[in-house]
């Protein structure tokens, strides 16, 4: 029996457990009894206001962005052969964070609260089309180095409209930008759950389909077109829905670092480089990595909340750290 | 200045308080707590701080908390949407420019005080 059985299993049940924990705990405490009456839909209204509209949609939300990062991520170090890569190599982040900070400056967020997660989803996709479109122009057969070196003039273009459009606004636009930069979960709902989920179980079912394919390019480019990998389609379809499938994450939760970085080599340094176990072991390792790190986020401080994306730093490190040593 | 803000606090020392959250914006949302600026300037306009327990004088809190903390008046900068959960509790826009203490403090005191006070006699 190969290694990747046991740790599907193991991470299957790991995910499972880190959304019981992450419904189970919150800065209000809650007795089991009164978790477990709000999920059936009795009790009192505040428990079933905090487990069913905050705690488990909060839960879910983490686990398809966790798990689309984390599978992203395993993309796009495959793709680029380049162990750091992650998913906001290509730009994303900063586009992102051009809707979002456009959308604070004009006050677009007394619009409705969809204004900020569609203005961030929106400038991730500019940045996918800017990004590949120059990548392109510059070589037809879109060489990696070349879509990596755009993805790098981009998103140093898109931080300097950041900075522009902060250096002229007020401290309260400044403020939120700051914070929405930093990551978090907190804006879940039911809606956001459904938008994101209706997006990404599909996006990474395609991507779980190029397995084979990315195994060959592993081989390099040449190899895998003599083994029969339509190696120009397949670059397009990875890095299209990866970068797809990060701005999702990105547009309902902001930029949440490491966890596409972290979480496939961490898997890979336990079950190996085949990426038809590494993708959907990374994606269920992302969810249950996120899911417990937001129960941080949101405990360890109560009743106030840490940026996710310091927690995803302070876990991942060490973790990655003693797999690195286990498996050296 | 002192004189005039005494003035302000005065005229509402009578009237009932109301228990308002002040939200400064981001997700998880941001609220004003004891020692700052706008928590003096809601004692003074007649109110009291929902979130007058926070250790700190400005911090992100909870939206479990948020959602199951005793508000009478949400009190938010323009475009920070109303967290999930507290669409049934009034709520008003700070006025603009309330956050920068200065010589407009005496007319930001007045404006917070007709915003938890409509009806009071000016």
């Amino acid at each position: 029996m190969t290694r990747s059985g046991p740790a599907a299993l193991s991470l299957g049940f790991a995910l499972v457990a880190s959304v019981a924990i992450s419904v189970g705990m919150g800065a209000v405490p809650l007795a089991p009894g009164e978790i477990v009456d709000a999920l059936r839909g009795v009790g009192s209204d505040t428990a079933r206001m905090i487990v069913v509209e905050l705690r488990l949609p909060r839960a879910l939300l983490a686990v398809l962005v966790g798990g689309g990062l984390a599978l992203a991520g395993a993309v796009f170090q495959a793709m680029l052969r380049n162990p750091l890569a992650e998913p906001y190599i290509l730009g994303i982040s900063g586009g992102a964070a051009v809707g979002a900070v456009s959308v604070l400056a004009l006050g677009l967020t007394t619009v409705g609260s969809w204004t900020l997660p569609l203005a961030s989803f929106a400038g991730a996709l500019g940045a996918i089309v800017l990004v590949f479109g120059v990548a392109r122009r510059a070589d037809r057969s879109m060489d990696v180095r070349v879509l990596l070196l755009s993805g790098v003039v981009v998103g140093a273009f898109f931080s300097a409209v950041i900075a522009l459009i902060l250096s002229l606004s007020e401290a309260s636009v400044v403020r939120s930008a700051v914070l929405w930069m930093m990551g978090s979960l907190a804006a879940a709902e039911w809606r956001s759950v459904l938008v994101v989920g209706g997006y990404t179980l599909p996006a990474a079912l395609l991507l779980l389909g190029l397995a084979r394919p990315l195994n060959l390019l592993s081989l390099g480019e040449e190899t895998a077109t003599v083994l029969g990998a339509d190696v120009e389609r397949v670059k397009v379809y990875a890095f299209g829905i990866a970068s797809l499938l990060t701005a999702a994450g990105v547009g309902v939760a902001g930029v949440i670092g490491f966890v596409g970085l972290v979480v496939p080599h961490g898997v890979r340094l336990v079950t190996g480089s085949d990426h038809r176990s590494l993708l959907p072991l990374s994606f269920l390792a992302g969810g249950a990595f996120l899911a417990l790190a937001d129960v941080v986020a949101r405990t360890v401080v109560a009743p106030g909340e840490l940026p996710i994306g310091v927690i995803t730093a302070f876990v991942g490190v060490p973790l990655f750290l003693v797999l690195l040593r286990r498996n050296r | 200045m002192t004189r005039a803000l005494d003035d302000v606090r005065r005229r509402n020392a009578r009237l009932p308080r109301i228990r308002a959250a002040i939200l400064i914006g981001g997700t998880p949302p941001w609220v004003a707590g004891p020692g700052s600026y706008l928590d003096e300037l809601l004692d003074i306009a007649g109110g009291d701080n929902a979130f007058a327990d926070l250790e700190v004088p400005f911090g992100s809190i909870s939206p479990e908390v948020l959602a199951t903390r005793e508000i009478d008046l949400i009190l938010a900068n323009a475009g920070t949407p109303t967290p999930l959960g507290l669409s049934a509790i009034p709520r008003a826009d700070l006025p603009a420019g309330i956050e920068v203490p200065g010589p407009g403090m005496v007319d930001a005191a007045r404006s917070l005080a007709l915003i938890l006070h409509p009806e009071a006699p000016r």
